[in-house]
């Protein structure tokens, strides 16, 4: 009783003492009471006489001779009496005499000397340079940790004492001293990153531990939902990267630095705007109508997407005057620091997905934010400052060829169309013959085919594209006690877009802390506030629909940007073009006069409790949030006059989404002969609202005020929409011995998405591996470092359907009733059915792999196949009316996708110098298994509507659908004895006749002629270290995939309705003497022979090879920077995207314009291009 | 002690999410109305019952659509498909399916056909759901039974225009999830009927005869009956159908009016000759009604008697707003804007059940001066053309024809001629006369092929003989 009594005032007086450090730690010199700087037992000197005093009289002299205080409870011999004779004698020496008097043991906590019966000390924290005990029978060892290949001190490596939890920790200078019992054999020395060392103790009192460092494959930490594992235990197929795989690069999200970097997963980066544009893709396209994005969870937190706004259109038609305004999806991403990132890791396969359940279907990506370690404050600045240049230009015509361009082609309709023509007519007898507009050669042309000098000249591309600074300034702190961690960050980023009227700025930061507040309790929290500045211009669209880039493509390079009283210019239309088409505008007037602006601000975090409840079994409650507040004002210049009365107008809209989640999991890890067993268990619930409001105003009387007040709030709307998951999780990982792997996890997910009768969901997932390299049959060989096979099958979900797609929603159906004519009566009936059974779609993945060390791992390799079927796709599907509809959303249809993944790397070094390579490739091929009840193609048509992408049972989801044109008519003959539309003429293109009935009928005559899917991706990135000095290069590429360049409609045809690409103009038919190359129409006004048809002459290969990044850094001499007091100092130049290999003829290949549209992918209507961004950098730590 | 404290807690956490997942879960949409949140109150079953009369106004049913002014669907399936009737105005909107049902050249795929049928089962969910919860909601045990009655009459009138269309239909009477929609299959006719007669008599006994003057035009206990006698007509149950005509007639709810143009006056509606109409409001509200056509009614004219004063309801009228110009004065009604016009439809009028009464009685057998003269007479009387006596017409035969023929000219427009063709098995033969020549499987039309290709199940959902 009184023992245990003893016992907590111990352990509570230490609780006391704990947090006081906590709080005073910097200031632990400054105030009086507490220790001298550095004091121990060994450095405090004493002198002491002592004749047969007691016990506690003479610890009250050493009390006052020294600034330690002795604490002590009343079962110490206190009466014992002792003799001890010290002359300027350490402390520690003073205390052990008395040790083996009085039979007591001593334990220094900070300047506090508790004295216990000899061997009660429980030792059971780790001790720290803070703490040290004396006791009867230990003997003192001192020593030092360095690293084995630099020689540098490691401060905050453990060494404890084997089979006992005693130990230390090194202090700043890499050195340690630890009392050790006598019958103390192995010293263990660990530090992360580095291999663990035993040192037999013997008789030795000092040492000198060299420790190696880990490569990069063994023993990593690889965080899996709910937890971590060690990379060695993993069976199923997760994708590690370290931070500092990713490099230095200069992006404003993390996503944009993984592309080319993992197998298997396919980042397209669909646009070069600042405010996003990028897709991932985890192992293809598995849904047709419910999303493909992946999970991404952020230090536990799966985050919010739901949010259709940020660049997502939210703006309201009619006030953009665009009927289809192609905007990029808002990517969740991009309020992240790169800088705070410790490590993503992409899970692919459903053994690794399947504990996300209901989520897990499209994989899914853990993002980790850094950690303090252990030690010294340090604080980093890291910086960049660049600038951004567009990547490649698109080579068009100049005003003098588009002059001669345009006058060949008015004189083909002119001679083809008007009886009697002749080419030297005048524009008069042009006329007096019947010529319409089109057939004219217009007055603004002649000096230009005159060749007269100095006239107009516009190259749009320089109009609105810029050099474009980048630059991004991060300060961070990291740093912790054994009690508290902490890594605190400022950031701010700020990229304006290569594309006049973009630009991105954004302020964040990250509060990482995590408290040890005993042995047993430990919590912390993760805050990312942030706030975005988005400045937004109609970038992508169509020309027709005011998309800035596709109109400086087509825009006639003849006309001015501005007048000469620095108005802007507008084009003279009726001159110009010869017909009433009207909707050339001046991009970059719109680009400039108008306001688009959205703010964005998040806060992203959790806090956390973990509790050990017994020995390794751990209970966790989290409670993460992630809050978006979103507004987006736009203003229509009344400058604008096309399309839309140029009536100034605005709209002004603004969305909040709160997601919570509460998660508690149990977590139990045994080992023990050679058994390793981790189980864990968790419940957890999440929730999201998302309010939205949007208001539209116009009547504004000028330009001066942009803001809704100025003008006539004319409508709005307002929307409230939520969800919610429950969940329940369990999984068991178990290895015998590191050779044999098994591993299960069940989640069990309820969602308000899903429909009463289908609403929970099990999602179970096996894996196994073996580490055939350990069997004693390969122990001896010298080859075969590691060799692991493993194999997975598990069961994953896609809950990303409607929020209430299984509720049926009612709307009006009035009727009338009453005396005379009748007023009305309302009613309400049901609009959309009910679909209680609606629910996620199912995905079932079977993974097998196999990684493979050579050499000591110096070369490894990693290889994946899988199979993926995706089951009850959601599609709306035709239902028999005597249901009361004549649709409902319904889980109907399959799709398989599997592919074959391959990874290989070499690490080696050679002298002093370090080389790393590193490999992948990956393949996936796309099937559409079932659709619907009839297995019916989905045909999707796009503007113009000639366009067609169809998805059908055999094929690929969204493949393009269209006629096949096979060159053009090189002359009559051919057209005589070919099948022809009615109006061909020589130099027109000619179609394949799909369907063999003799006659070209677009309708019948279509066929899958490519689709998105590449057939393999790439990429490869090596890195050389010698000295200080660092290159890294990487290169991307994907390769058998293909683009439908819409905007070629327009400038791939030689109409000169407005410019041309230059490729298209000197390949054209001329005349069947000089037929170009055989593939390219012949320049002609009006349009004949069908060639207004979306084609196969639209539709491009879009294979390439990107170089992806090039860094030089130089990393200053140890030597340099302790002279200047620095930890580190690295300075880097870095090129991104410097060359780009391909064939595609516009900016950039991984076009997509509705990214949010499965059905219809890859169409390319004049995109946001990469930029080449040089930078320069500097990380300096002190 | 730290230890149990802690589990404690664990344990009322875990307690208190997991009680509460029932309500975590069931969300619904805030910024829609939606079945979740709605059909809960006494209010919101009288918006439900509302909505099922609003069916009927569609223009795949009684109304019309668009400002093309054409006459919507039933009048084509029932009205143009007769002899009497082409139509003028074959051009417009659903123009060419009209004229295919008018020259008995329609294909399953005839876009009329699906329209309608997609509408009139859109109707019966309406009225299926109400039926299907009401009971489970607290209101006043006469409004329920009201409400109740209302919607088995649209129903049993819903399902009566469909098995006449397509025969065997699925009989749905209860509210069907996706799932058990599919797996419906054509019912009998019999049973179809069965069903009929079944909400009529449910509608019958819980209908008032009249309503207060804001809810004027709402299903009556009287129309329950009148409709009743029609489905007993038609299925030659002629006892019962006279029963129950007769007990409307003796009832002395309803009358002829004296004036027969009076009767379809859009400044006259709800008159005591209206039994059920549907009804109609313009200005703007969206309820109007564009008009009944343009019919080409001449091959009609010479069957008057140049006195009969229903003939003046024939003459063209032109509507200087309107599309089409030329109306007939019957459902005449100028329109406020283009389409925009409210003459109600008569689905159901007193000269309807005297010349039905007639017909059944006569059919019961043939009484000479009988209650049948008596019927047939006070609708030729109000026309102001001669009565008829026994001298007139001596036997059973002629009595049956001089009815039909009655019929022809009392309801022209009226969506009478069709099925009165086929229920007096003359249709065949009233089409050869104009000179089309057609096979008996054309009296039943062709089961619109979407639903055809949605079933996919040719043994329970076979398509009708002969398309």
């Amino acid at each position: 009783m009184k023992k245990s009594l003893l016992k907590k005032i111990l352990l509570m007086s230490s609780y006391i003492l704990w947090t006081i450090r906590i709080a005073t730690i910097p200031l632990l010199i400054a105030t009086g009471t507490a220790l001298a700087d550095g004091q121990n037992l060994r450095n405090v000197k004493v002198s002491l006489k002592a004749n047969h005093i007691p016990l506690d009289e003479a610890l009250d002299i050493l009390e006052q001779k020294t600034n330690f205080r002795f604490y002590y409870y009343g079962n110490i011999p206190v009466d014992k009496k002792i003799c001890v004779h010290a002359k300027s004698l350490s402390l520690r020496d003073v205390l052990k005499q008395i040790c083996g008097q009085a039979h007591v043991d001593f334990q220094r906590v900070d300047n506090v000397i508790y004295v216990r019966k000899s061997k009660e000390i429980q030792n059971t924290i780790l001790t720290t340079s803070q703490e040290e005990s004396v006791t009867q029978n230990d003997r003192e060892i001192t020593g030092k940790v360095s690293d084995a290949k630099t020689g540098e001190p490691l401060a905050g490596a453990t060494i404890q004492v084997k089979g006992t939890t005693k130990g230390t920790v090194t202090d700043a200078d890499g050195t340690f001293t630890l009392s050790v019992p006598e019958n103390a054999e192995v010293l263990i020395v660990s530090f992360l990153g580095y291999l663990k060392t035993e040192i037999p103790l013997g008789s030795q009192t000092s040492f000198e531990v060299y420790l190696e460092q880990n490569s990069a494959t063994l023993d990593d930490i690889v965080v899996v939902g709910y937890g971590t594992q060690k990379k060695t235990d993993i069976t199923s197929s997760i994708v590690s990267i370290s931070s500092e795989d990713l490099g230095n690069q200069s992006v404003v999200s993390i996503d944009q630095a993984l592309v080319g970097k993992v197998a298997g997963v396919q980042v397209i980066q669909n646009s070069g705007s600042p405010s996003g544009g990028i897709q991932i893709r985890v192992r293809g396209i598995g849904s047709i109508s419910a999303g493909n994005d992946p999970l991404y969870v952020v230090d536990g937190v799966p985050i919010s997407r739901q949010s259709s706004f940020a660049t997502g259109a939210n703006i309201d038609p009619s006030a953009v005057g665009s009927t289809s305004r192609y905007e990029q999806p808002f990517n969740p991403l991009n309020t992240i620091n790169v800088n705070d990132i410790e490590s993503i890791e992409i899970l692919k396969d459903a053994a690794a997905a399947a504990i996300y359940g209901s989520r897990g279907a499209k994989g899914v990506v853990l993002i980790t934010t850094k950690k303090g370690q252990l030690g010294k404050a340090k604080i980093t600045i890291d910086s960049y400052y660049g600038v951004q240049k567009l990547l490649d230009k698109v080579d068009v015509l100049d005003a003098y060829q588009y002059a001669e361009l345009s006058q060949e082609a008015r004189n083909t309709t002119y001679l083809e169309r008007i009886n009697g023509a002749d080419i030297n007519d005048t524009n008069e007898e042009r006329l007096a013959k019947g010529a319409t507009n089109s057939m004219l050669i217009a007055d603004i042309f002649r000096p230009y085919l005159n060749g007269q000098p100095g006239l107009t000249n516009t190259d749009w591309q320089d109009e609105i594209f810029r050099t474009a600074a980048i630059q991004s300034h991060t300060l961070s702190a990291a740093g912790g006690t054994d009690r508290v961690n902490y890594f605190i960050s400022a950031n701010y980023f700020k990229q304006e877009g290569i594309l006049i009227g973009t630009e991105l700025a954004r302020y964040s930061g990250r509060f990482n802390i995590e408290v040890k507040a005993s042995d047993k309790l430990k919590f912390g929290v993760n805050l990312n506030p942030s706030v975005a500045n988005h400045q937004l211009t109609n970038a992508e669209g169509p020309w027709f629909d005011q998309g800035v880039i596709g109109s400086a493509l087509f825009m006639a390079p003849v006309n001015k940007v501005r007048e000469e009283d620095g108005s802007f210019a507008q084009p003279d239309l009726s001159s110009l073009n010869g017909n009433d088409v009207n909707d050339h505008f001046n991009p970059v007037a719109y680009a400039t006069l108008n306001r688009d602006e959205l703010g964005h601000r998040r806060i992203l975090g959790n806090l956390f409790a973990e509790y050990e409840i017994i020995k390794n079994l751990k209970y966790r409650l989290s409670f993460g949030t992630d809050i978006n507040d979103f507004r987006r004002d736009y203003f229509r210049s009344s400058e604008i006059p096309f399309l839309i009365s140029s009536d100034p107008k605005a709209t002004s809209s603004t969305e909040t989404t709160i997601n919570w989640l509460v998660e508690h999991t149990i977590s139990y890890d045994f080992e023990g002969n050679g058994h390793n067993l981790n189980i864990l268990g968790g419940f957890t619930a999440q929730k999201e609202k998302i309010e939205s409001n949007r208001l539209l105003a116009s009547n504004f009387p000028n330009d001066l005020v942009t803001s809704l007040n100025a003008g006539t709030v004319t409508g709005g709307s307002s929307r409230l929409d939520d969800w919610s998951l429950l969940s329940l999780i369990g999984r068991v990982q178990y290895n015998y011995k590191g050779k044999y792997f098994a591993a299960a996890s069940l989640r069990s997910d309820g969602s308000s998405r899903f429909g009463s009768g289908n609403r929970w969901g099990v999602f179970p997932s096996f894996s196994v591996g073996w580490r055939v390299s350990d069997e004693s049959f390969l122990a001896d060989n010298k080859i075969l470092s590691d060799l692991k096979v493993r194999g997975s099958y598990g069961v994953t979900g896609n809950f990303d359907i409607p929020n209430y797609g299984s509720i049926g929603l009612i709307s009006s159906a009035n009727y009338v009733t009453g005396e005379g004519t009748g007023s009305i009566v309302n009613g309400l009936a049901p609009i959309t059915p009910s679909n209680e059974s609606l629910t996620w779609e199912r995905t079932e993945t079977f993974d097998v792999g196999l990684d493979i060390g050579l050499f000591e791992d110096k070369m490894y390799l990693q290889a994946d196949y899988f199979v993926s079927n995706t089951s009850d796709l959601l599609l709306n599907v035709p239902l028999p009316q005597a249901s009361g509809f004549s649709s409902a959303l319904q889980n109907i249809g399959k799709v398989q996708n599997k592919g074959f993944e391959l990874v290989v790397g070499v690490q080696n070094k050679f002298g002093g110098l370090e080389w790393d390579l590193n490999a992948n490739f990956s393949t996936i091929e796309n099937e559409v298994k079932a659709l619907g009840v009839e297995n019916e193609p989905i045909i999707v048509n796009g503007n113009p509507s000639s366009i067609s992408w169809i998805t059908k049972v055999g094929g690929e989801i969204g493949a393009y659908y269209l006629p096949i044109a096979d060159g053009v008519f090189l002359n009559q003959e051919q057209i005589n004895t070919q099948p022809h539309r009615s109006d061909a003429r020589p130099g027109d293109l000619q179609y394949i006749d799909v369907n063999g009935d003799g006659e070209i009928n677009f309708a019948n005559d279509r066929a899958v002629v490519g689709s998105v899917i590449p057939d393999y991706s790439f990429g490869i990135s090596t890195s050389l270290k010698y000295k200080g000095v660092d290159l890294t290069i990487s290169f991307q590429g994907v390769q058998g995939f293909e683009v439908l360049n819409t905007l070629r409609r327009y400038v791939g045809v030689n109409e000169s309705f407005g410019n041309a690409l230059t490729d298209v103009y000197v390949n054209r038919w001329q005349s069947e003497s000089n037929p170009g190359n055989g593939q390219t129409p012949r320049a002609n006004r009006i349009q004949s022979g069908g060639q207004s048809q979306i084609s196969t002459w639209h539709v491009e290969d879009g294979s390439y090879i990107r170089l992806r990044n090039i860094t030089l850094g130089y990393t200053l001499p140890k030597s340099w920077m302790q002279a200047v007091r620095l930890e580190n100092a690295r300075f880097y130049l870095s090129i991104q995207n410097p060359f780009q290999w391909t064939d595609y003829s516009l900016y950039n290949p991984e076009v997509n314009n509705r990214p949010n549209q499965a059905l219809a992918p890859g169409e390319d209507y004049g995109s946001y291009p990469l930029a080449t961004i040089y930078t320069f950098g500097t990380s300096i730590t002190f | 002690m730290k230890l149990i404290k802690l589990n404690h807690i664990i344990a009322f956490v875990l307690i208190w999410v997991i009680c509460g997942c029932s309500d975590f879960l069931d969300l619904s949409p805030q910024s829609e109305a939606n079945v979740e949140n709605f059909y809960r109150d006494a209010e919101d079953f009288e918006n439900a019952v509302l909505a099922a009369y609003s069916a009927l106004q569609s223009g795949s049913q009684y109304g019309s659509s668009g400002t093309d002014e054409f006459g919507g669907n039933f009048y084509a399936i029932m009205e143009v498909r007769g002899d009497d009737t082409s139509d003028g105005s074959l051009g417009a909107g659903n123009g060419i399916a009209t004229a295919e049902l008018d020259l008995f050249i329609e294909s399953a795929g005839n876009i009329i056909l699906a329209q309608t049928w997609g509408s009139l089962y859109q109707g019966i969910n309406r009225c299926n759901i109400v039926l299907n919860r009401i009971d489970g909601v607290s209101m006043d045990q006469d409004i329920r039974n009201q409400l109740k009655g209302e919607v088995s009459f649209i129903r049993a009138l819903s399902y009566f225009n469909l098995v006449r269309i397509w025969g065997d239909v699925p009989l749905v009477l209860t509210e069907v999830s996706v799932e058990d929609a599919r797996n419906t299959i054509r019912n009998p006719v019999g049973e179809v009927y069965e069903a009929i007669i079944a909400d009529l008599t449910f509608a019958q006994s819980t209908l008032p005869n009249f309503y207060g003057t804001s809810k004027l035009g709402r299903a009556t206990s009287q129309a329950a009956s009148a409709l009743l006698g029609k489905v007993y007509l038609t299925l030659k149950r002629y006892n019962e159908a006279s029963t129950v005509l007769k007990a409307v007639i003796n009832s002395g709810v309803h009358s002829l009016l004296d004036d027969i143009t009076d009767v379809f006056a859009p400044t006259n509606k709800g008159n005591n000759e209206i039994i059920f109409s549907v009804r109609f409001l313009k200005g703007g509200s969206g309820e109007g009604n564009s008009g009944f056509g343009t019919p080409n009614v001449q091959n009609l004219v010479p069957f008057y008697d140049p006195n009969d004063l229903r003939l003046a309801l024939l003459d063209t009228i032109e509507d200087p707003n309107s599309v089409s110009k030329r109306f007939l004065r019957k459902f005449f009604d100028p329109a406020s804007s283009a389409g925009d016009r409210a003459p109600d439809f008569p689905v159901l009028r007193y000269a309807d059940v005297l010349l039905m009464a007639a017909e059944a009685l006569n059919e019961e057998s043939y009484t000479p001066d009988g209650e049948a003269f008596n019927y047939i007479n006070q609708v030729r009387t109000r026309a102001g053309v001669n009565t008829y006596t026994s001298a007139d017409l001596a036997d059973q035969a002629s009595f049956r024809e001089a009815v039909l023929s009655e019929r022809k000219i009392e309801f022209p427009l009226e969506l009478q001629r069709w099925f009165d063709l086929i229920r007096t098995e003359r249709a065949i033969d009233a089409i050869g006369s104009i000179g089309i020549t057609i096979n008996s499987n054309r009296l039943l039309f062709p089961i619109p092929q979407r639903e055809i290709d949605v079933y996919n199940n040719p043994i329970g959902f076979p398509q009708n003989p002969g398309y």
